[in-house]
């Protein structure tokens, strides 16, 4: 075992002896602190903060912590931005071994409406690095969604992500399914973050502070996952008055409460579903109405600053979802499912210059099917727990350093039952060790030049395996406004997903083990981030990945009772590559983004796809994958009262299998069905009809009888009443066979009305 | 102006969106089709030979048969390596396609048996296949005549023996005997509502293949328990139990994996896998034991 963690000692090794090689600067000040939202102390994590007379510059880290840990004696313009907040500036004079603390606190822009500040090009360009992309819940609030603002449906619409059907709230990042994306809450991994069977996403937005997504090359402290990462950050609570706000919605309606405390601050959200009403009225009229339904989530945070150095946070969430449905005589189908997440971080302030925090994390999902029919009861439960504990340290000797450091450990329990008529037909409980552990080093020799390099060791002690995964990258200024970036990375995974993109509430989560060995990849990534314009931004990336010894239920096994656990899998391999394009105005009446994809996803599988000629398998496209996407979200702010906002999806047809030809088996001895067949000699070959697909909000803002302000919300999905497919079926029952398209979401209207207090 | 240029850019949008860009003209690929089951200690029975259709075309056995190949059987010796037997076929006299027997063979479990298809007229095409037939198996006992629908348990031990170092894959069906006196269970009856459905779809009633390491396996005998939802009819009912051979469980699996229900995304096909070469289709074997009981309808009186 130590011997297999060899690595992780190694990259502590490395930590102190770059710690004990720099050189101390005791000529030059220091300077730290948090940035923060004024009217709210809310911390603000990635916010830029530069020396305007040097272009010096930071960002605050997920903790909304920054510091210059070597500046020069003088007098500097400091200026921080961030986007959705006034442009910050305030004139520091440092002295030769100062240890200055200062906290930063940035003015919301719609604090001051009248005033329309133009953020420096240089300042905001501090911010994305390769392969991120950050998204704002207020924009998350104004898109116009299916009965609930969703932070999933909203990513959706950001270039290199895509979704399954309108059904489905998983993330398909660059060509990743959505096993291949870690999800973070509160530095906590949630392991089926959806809500009404996959409809939309957990996270209620009026409870989400930040959101960090890695399409890709993410950095050296995160790992578990082939493809990406969503960092998402609760709010901790307004520091400086109780403040609160509800919704009510036609699927589900949410309150929020947040206030101080002696030292700290809370917040409490809660969301249930409130549609309820609706399916009583439908019900006996309507079929397949269920018998009982509801879900809820519950996000609260607790804060507690010990002393400035030492901060405490209890950060909980609870979710779940029940329905009921009798679907005929003497036959029901009922599922229960859920999340429940905690975590408490320690934040701790060795110095200035040394940065830690420490987060004991516990996740629990759990799913339970039954179903009844005809008195054989058919039940499964599955069930993942996981505790860990992660400790983080930054260090930044000297301007040109940043050395990151950390741990991440835990223990995680997967447990699988299913039985048939009362039988237990199959039972699994893993509950491997993991242990990975990274260092990471920012090089910053001048203002033009950034290298990253780390490396994450990581340890499965289900089948014993050992992975070490190197992360690069390197980043220069062009121009003050341009920026190229270049990023490689391996990257490991233990864990896949028993999934169906038309119903997450079975998701089932499956590990390495004896003969299941982990998925690995590489990932290439090349960009150019620039600001042509003022108030504009354009990014184009394009990346390369693979993926080796992909590991996955096989889809054609019809029962695994009784087979060894290394036989209920297909192992295969796929590659992914694209370019995509964003294009982003922030600031004026209009904004927004735009942004094509030009992607392509592939996989390979043993007896899947095989060339006839050769009797060589081929690569095919899973079904989610579109090679064009045009997608555009624009708000344009009318007046004072009114926003119109409108996202529009343009993309090519998901990939479907164009059978060759069919035929019947007619003396089937084992019942008197016929056996109807295709035959197929190339799996995902064709193509349904283009998707497009555009929505349109309207918010009306004005006061709440004087207590707060209020917004009304109406917004139609699929305006123009656009048939798109999901998919084909084929009804047998037709000579010849039938072809029927089953469409997606119709044009749906909806409504909301929301209170801020 | 403002407005202007937002509308110019949503209407942008909306004739991109116009374009609708779909390629489903994938051609017609013809296989011949094989379809013969051999059944552990019985004779063996007819084969069936057509070739498949194009999706969109009218679809039967008959338009697509294939008449006038030469076929022939092989019983062998485990090893491949001598032929015990030879099972030549020659076409039925009155349907095309269908190929009986010229002589009487029992079909021997544990056996292994190969198939050799040359269509003459299609520049001496060869098909080829080979089944490996699972063994045969008793039952021991029956716990109960009649049992009574879903407040008793009616269960059937069996002997059972390995399938070529893996467990036995298993068809459980249940065939009502009598559905002119007796009626349907509720479940099923509910069936009925729906316009396509009609009661004689649901005299035999089969499982879907099950694999043995769901039941209790001691002193080599499997215990299987009837599962309600196998019984659509109360009254007399004949419980058939299959072991299934690699080529008919790798075509049903595969089969039913086409039209949904497994973890594949909806519309994304694979082709059977049927261990045939030179055409598709199923060339397997089972072996089958039967054995009845009643489902007398519960009284609430």
């Amino acid at each position: 075992m130590l011997q297999k963690i060899s690595g992780s000692v190694i990259g502590f090794g490395l930590l102190l002896f770059l710690l004990g090689s720099t050189p101390a600067k005791a000529q030059n000040a220091t300077l730290s602190g948090y940035v923060k939202d004024a009217s709210t102390g809310e911390t603000l994590l990635g916010a830029n903060i530069v020396f305007l007379e040097t272009m010096k510059g930071t960002s605050s880290n997920n903790s909304g912590f920054y510091v210059f840990p070597s500046v020069k004696p003088g007098t500097y313009t400091l200026v921080s931005t961030y986007v959705g907040y006034n442009r910050y500036e305030q004139e520091i004079t440092l002295e030769a071994g100062d240890d200055i603390t200062f906290d930063i606190e940035l003015v919301p822009e719609s604090f001051e409406t009248e005033e329309v500040v133009i953020t420096a090009d240089e300042v905001e360009q501090e911010k994305q690095n390769v392969g991120r992309i950050d998204i704002s819940t207020d924009v998350i609030k104004d898109i116009p969604s299916v009965f609930e603002a969703d932070v999933f449906r909203s990513i959706q619409l950001l270039p290199g992500v895509k979704s399954a059907s309108d059904f489905s709230s998983g993330l398909y990042i660059r060509g990743g399914g959505p096993d291949q994306t870690l999800i973070l809450l509160d530095r906590t991994t949630v392991y089926n973050p959806s809500h009404f069977f996959g409809f939309f996403s957990t996270f209620n937005p009026s409870a989400i502070k930040d959101i960090q997504l890695y399409k890709g090359g993410y950095p050296a402290k995160y790992g578990g996952r082939l493809g990406s990462v969503l960092d998402i950050y609760n709010k901790d609570g307004n520091r400086n008055r109780t403040a609160g706000d509800f919704s009510l919605g036609f699927l589900a309606s949410r309150a929020t409460i947040e206030g101080p405390t002696n030292s700290g601050s809370y917040m409490l959200a809660v969301r249930r579903s409130t549609i309820e009403p609706i399916l009583g009225a439908l019900e006996g009229s309507v079929d397949g109405i269920p018998k009982a339904f509801y879900f809820y989530d519950v996000n609260g945070k607790l804060n507690y600053d010990i002393n400035s150095d030492n901060k405490l946070s209890l950060g909980f969430y609870s979710g779940a979802d029940y329905v009921r449905v009798p679907f005929a005589d003497d036959a029901q189908a009922k599922l229960w499912y859920g999340n429940v997440t905690g975590s408490l971080n320690w934040t701790h302030l060795f110095s200035s210059k040394l940065f830690s925090n420490i987060t004991f994390t516990t996740s629990h999902y759990f799913n339970e099917p039954e179903l009844s029919l005809a008195g054989t009861p058919i039940e499964q439960q599955n069930t993942v727990l996981d505790f860990s504990l992660r400790a983080d340290l930054e260090y930044l000797p000297s301007d040109e350093h940043q050395i990151e450091t950390g741990i991440w450990t835990g223990r995680n329990l997967l447990r699988f039952n299913s039985s048939f008529d009362g039988e237990e037909t199959f039972s699994s409980r893993i509950a491997p060790v993991y242990v990975s552990a990274y260092v990471q080093d920012t090089w910053r020799p001048s203002l033009k030049w950034e290298f990253t390099g780390g490396v994450l060791t990581n340890y499965f002690s289900e089948g014993d395996f050992v992975r070490i995964d190197p992360r690069i990258s390197v980043e220069h200024y062009l121009t003050s406004t341009t920026r190229l970036q270049l990023a490689f990375g391996g990257y490991s995974q233990f864990l896949t997903l028993i999934t169906n993109e038309a119903f997450s509430g079975f998701d089932t989560w499956l590990t390495t083990g004896e003969g299941v060995a982990p998925a690995y990849g590489w990932q290439y990534i090349a960009g150019l981030k620039t600001q042509p314009f003022e108030s504009y931004r354009f990014d184009v990336e394009l990346y390369y990945r693979t993926m080796e010894d992909l590991f996955e239920l096989d889809p054609r096994i019809p029962d695994v009772a009784g087979l060894p656990y290394s036989d209920i899998f297909r192992f295969g391999e796929g590659r992914a590559y694209g370019i995509e394009l964003f294009l982003q105005k922030g600031i004026g009446d209009l904004t927004g983004f735009v942004g094509y994809t030009y992607g392509v996803s592939e996989r390979k599988f043993p007896g899947v796809n095989v060339d006839p000629e050769t009797g060589k398998e081929r690569y095919y496209s899973p079904k989610y994958d579109r090679t064009h996407d045009i997608k555009a979200a624009l708000t344009y702010s009318i007046n004072k009262s009114w926003d119109i906002t409108t996202t529009f999806t343009y993309a090519t047809g998901q990939a479907y299998t164009l059978p060759s030809s069919r035929s019947q088996l007619i003396n089937d001895p084992f019942t008197n069905d016929i056996g109807d067949f295709f035959t197929v000699q190339h799996v995902n070959d064709a193509r349904l009809p283009a998707y497009h697909r555009m929505d349109i909000g309207a918010t009306y803002k004005h006061s709440f009888f004087g207590v707060g302000d209020a917004e009304f919300q109406i917004q139609v999905i699929n305006v123009y009443n656009r048939s798109n497919v999901w998919f084909y079926q084929y009804d047998f029952d037709e000579n010849p066979v039938d072809r029927n398209a089953i469409n997606l979401l119709p044009t749906i209207p909806n409504l909301s009305y929301s209170v801020t207090f | 102006m403002k407005y202007l240029s937002f509308l110019t850019f949503i209407s942008v949008l909306l004739w991109i969106g116009g374009c609708d860009l779909t390629d489903d003209n994938q051609s017609y690929v013809k296989e011949y089709v094989v379809e013969a089951y051999l059944e552990a200690g019985s004779n063996i029975s007819t084969l069936n030979l057509s070739t498949t259709a194009p999706v969109s075309d009218l679809y039967s056995f008959a338009d697509f048969a294939v008449p006038n190949a030469e076929v022939n059987v092989y019983h062998l010796s485990e090893d491949g390596t001598d032929t015990l037997d030879t099972i030549p076929f020659r076409d039925h006299n009155s349907f095309d396609g269908v190929y009986v027997p010229l002589k009487s063979h029992t079909v021997q479990g544990n056996g292994r048996y190969d198939l050799d298809i040359t269509v003459t007229a299609d520049n001496n095409h060869k098909i080829s296949s080979s089944t490996f037939v699972p063994a045969e198996f008793e039952i021991l006992s029956t716990d109960n005549d009649t049992v009574v629908y879903q407040l008793e348990q009616f269960e059937v031990t069996y002997t059972r023996s390995d399938y070529r170092g893996r467990q036995n894959y298993l068809i459980v069906t249940v065939v009502a005997q009598d559905t002119t006196n007796y009626g349907l269970t509720p479940f099923y009856a509910d069936q009925l509502d729906d316009d396509d459905v009609t009661k004689e779809d649901f005299i035999s009633n089969s499982s879907g293949i099950i694999n043995e390491g769901n039941y209790e396996i001691e002193n080599n005998t499997l215990t299987i328990q009837l599962p309600w939802l196998a019984v659509a009819f109360y009254g007399p009912q004949e419980l058939q139990t299959y072991t299934i051979d690699d080529n008919i469980y790798d075509f049903r699996r595969s089969q039913n994996t086409q039209f949904g229900g497994s973890t594949l995304s909806p519309g994304e096909i694979y082709d059977v896998i049927d261990n045939i070469e030179g055409g598709t289709g199923v060339f397997g074997s089972y072996s089958v034991k039967k054995s009845n009981t009643f489902i007398q309808e519960p009284s609430f009186n």
